[in-house]
């Protein structure tokens, strides 16, 4: 069994798999960049190491600092969590060379689920179904010709990529270069790695995802399905599970494809294999995600199951705690994901201190929380603050428990999306589960205010509190002359002595 | 004593008559205003409507968050208002903008130079924040002068990118 664990990350994911390892008993090592030499994750650690300045290139993501930390540390295994490095090779090679587990996959799955357009390939010569596109490095020029083959609309995404970053979706031949040229300078900017390709839009179709469990004996498990066809900017925004579109009979169907996946990736610890649904009901591969996704609680609500610590468990070379037939799924879970961004003035990021912070408790709520009231966020990673998920008994009961946590939330000193969820949450095709991957995008606009009594109460309450500072200030102006002279006064005997 | 509440673009003439009253156009309501913790949570009733309220003060601008919203709100009393919408209507459209920067971030790119003619909406600096690209377009048509940013400078919010006359 593993000993010390080095949590290569930040934020809520950090303290997440801080907590897990709390829980198993295990001991615990941080590292942080200047920028968060105060964040939770630091504060929560029985260890703490400084690998460099605020922006990721120079800490979070540099291999050799983490890996010394480890050996400085005597850390027998790493977590990289999500984002950052959780995905690379190079560093899961790292660890292995430095004697140190990685909580993950092996270095060829991820070399091979991580060239997207490879694992197309792979994938799709095994027989699964894919979306039609492009499967090889191609120029600039060589995807143009690609697209007019493929068709439109079409969507570039990063070989490299996850997380949005280098996916642009072009709906005429005529943005494609502008499209690609911001594409790959986002791509290179946030994996190092320019490479793109091309994947045909299917229209209405919905994003679900397989949760796999896999242990180093050959043992693969899935968990079902999580849905995340809630995106703005290519980015989840509201996950749940189960699915609305799953019936019981696709959910064995699916699975058993993603634990077929899962195998030619020989795939081991925790993953996610992704899924369009169209809306014929057909399922196409769309990739492997070989991390601990953001939005993995869903599943542990509905199925009990601690995918942290399953992962833990995994990476110590200990057997699967679970057998396919073990796996139950009750209830309904969902999944809000707290950004610092203005709703109101086009998701522009917030940045400053949390002067005043309230998370939602009670029944059926957990928070995932990697901030606390004083924590300054900065501009350096991502707006990502906190989770918020409940669990119900049904959707509806989800649904309705969503809107009253989200109501209860209370941050201050920095905007967050809270209200934008808000409405998401108010809408009758979202609340009637008619949702596909283009629904945020073209059927839902942000509206500037849905509920105008609400206006006149914010309007009453700060008049009040105006009103009652003028009165103070002219009291406080008549006690401080009670006590002390006037300055005429003052300035008369200032005069006399100096006559 | 008079107030003009500002919310959103909406105005609302409110009166404060008397430690538990205020009336807000023609309908007066009976209010009560506690601080919780003394600091920036507070307890509202109207008509006995209960509100938790959080309110947070900056200069004459109070930032309420009621139930999920955020709300800036300007007080002015109303006397001020009504001078300072007059000289707001006389006053002629500023000939110069400073385009600023909306965030604090890091400048990725920068599409125009100085000189340059542009039109409302075009892009003017990219930015990268919070790991997004982010595009800092022309609020009006204008000629780009005192362009102060390239490639990879640090911006704090507010901080002026380059100015349009």
């Amino acid at each position: 069994m593993l000993k010390k664990v080095l949590v290569a990350n930040r934020g809520e994911i950090a303290v997440r798999v801080l907590r897990a390892c709390r829980e198993l008993g295990l001991e615990t090592v941080a590292v942080y960049s200047d920028a968060d030499r105060n964040a939770l994750h630091v504060c929560y650690a029985d260890e703490a190491y400084h690998i460099g300045p605020a922006p990721a290139r120079e800490s979070y993501l540099r291999i050799d600092r983490i890996i010394e930390v480890a050996g400085r540390s005597g850390a027998d295994a790493i977590h990289p969590g999500y984002g950052f490095l959780a995905e690379q090779a190079e560093f899961a090679q790292a660890c292995c060379d430095a004697g140190v587990v990685f909580i993950g996959p092996s270095p060829e799955t991820l070399a091979m689920a991580g060239d997207k357009a490879a694992a197309r390939r792979i994938i799709r010569d095994a027989g699964v179904p894919i979306i039609e596109g492009t499967d090889e490095e191609l120029s600039d020029a060589d995807l143009v010709a690609a697209a007019h083959r493929i068709g439109l609309p079409l969507k570039s995404k990063a070989t490299a990529g996850g997380g949005g970053k280098g996916m642009r979706t072009v709906d005429a031949y005529e943005d494609l270069s502008a499209a690609l040229l911001a594409a790959r300078r986002e791509a290179e900017a946030a994996f190092g790695d320019g490479t793109l390709y091309l994947e045909r839009v299917v229209e209405g179709a919905r994003h679900i995802e397989f949760q796999i469990l896999a242990d180093h004996r050959g043992e693969i498990i899935h968990l079902g399905e999580r849905e995340g066809s809630i995106q703005r900017r290519h980015q989840k925004v509201i996950e749940e599970a189960p699915s609305r579109a799953i019936t019981p009979k696709l959910r064995l169907k699916m699975g058993d494809m993603a634990v077929r996946v899962a195998k030619i990736a020989q795939y081991t610890n925790a993953g996610t294999v992704e899924f369009l649904l169209d809306k014929e009901g057909n399922f196409h591969f769309l990739e492997i995600n070989c991390r601990l996704q953001v939005e993995h609680p869903v599943t542990e609500m509905i199925t009990g199951v601690d995918i942290v610590k399953e992962q833990l468990r995994i990476a110590s070379g200990r057997r699967l705690h679970y057998r396919q037939g073990d796996i139950q799924w009750r209830g309904w879970a969902l999944e809000c994901r707290i950004l610092a961004e203005d709703p109101h003035s086009n998701f522009m990021p917030s940045t400053g201190r949390i002067s005043w912070l309230h998370e939602p408790t009670g029944p059926g709520v957990r928070v995932e929380s990697g901030i606390y009231e004083g924590f300054v966020i900065s501009p350096y990673y991502d707006s990502l603050i906190a989770k918020l998920v409940v669990w119900g008994e049904t959707r509806g009961a989800a649904l309705l428990r969503m809107r009253r946590a989200l109501e209860e939330y209370r941050v201050m000193g920095v905007s967050t999306n809270i209200p934008f969820h808000q409405q998401i949450l108010n809408d009758t095709r979202f609340i009637g589960g008619q949702i596909d991957t283009n629904f945020l995008e073209s059927r839902f606009s942000m509206a500037e205010d849905t509920d105008w009594g609400k206006r006149e109460v914010a309007a009453i309450a700060a008049v009040l509190l105006a009103h009652r500072r003028g009165q103070r200030t002219v009291t406080m102006t008549r006690a401080q002359d009670g006590y002390s002279q006037s300055n005429w006064k003052r300035l008369a005997r200032w005069e006399a002595v100096n006559r | 004593m008079k107030y003009a509440v500002t919310v959103r673009g909406q105005t609302f003439t409110i009166e404060v008559t008397s430690q538990e009253g205020v009336r807000v156009g023609d309908r007066t309501h009976e209010v009560d205003l506690r601080s919780i913790d003394a600091a920036l949570l507070y307890s509202l009733l109207i008509d006995n409507r209960s509100y938790e309220v959080l309110i947070e003060e900056e200069g004459a601008e109070y930032r309420v968050l009621l139930r999920g919203e955020l709300y800036t709100v300007q007080v002015e009393d109303d006397f001020r208002h009504q001078i300072s919408r007059q000289r707001r209507v006389r006053a002629s459209p500023p000939s110069r903008v400073a385009v600023k920067a909306p965030m604090p971030g890091v400048v990725v790119a920068v599409p125009v130079v100085e000189g340059q003619d542009v039109c409302t909406g075009d892009v003017l600096v990219v930015l990268e924040s919070m790991k997004m690209e982010n595009e800092v377009r022309a609020p009006r048509d204008g000629r780009v002068n005192r362009l102060r940013v390239g490639p990879s400078d640090t911006v704090e919010k507010g901080q002026t990118l380059l100015m349009l006359w």
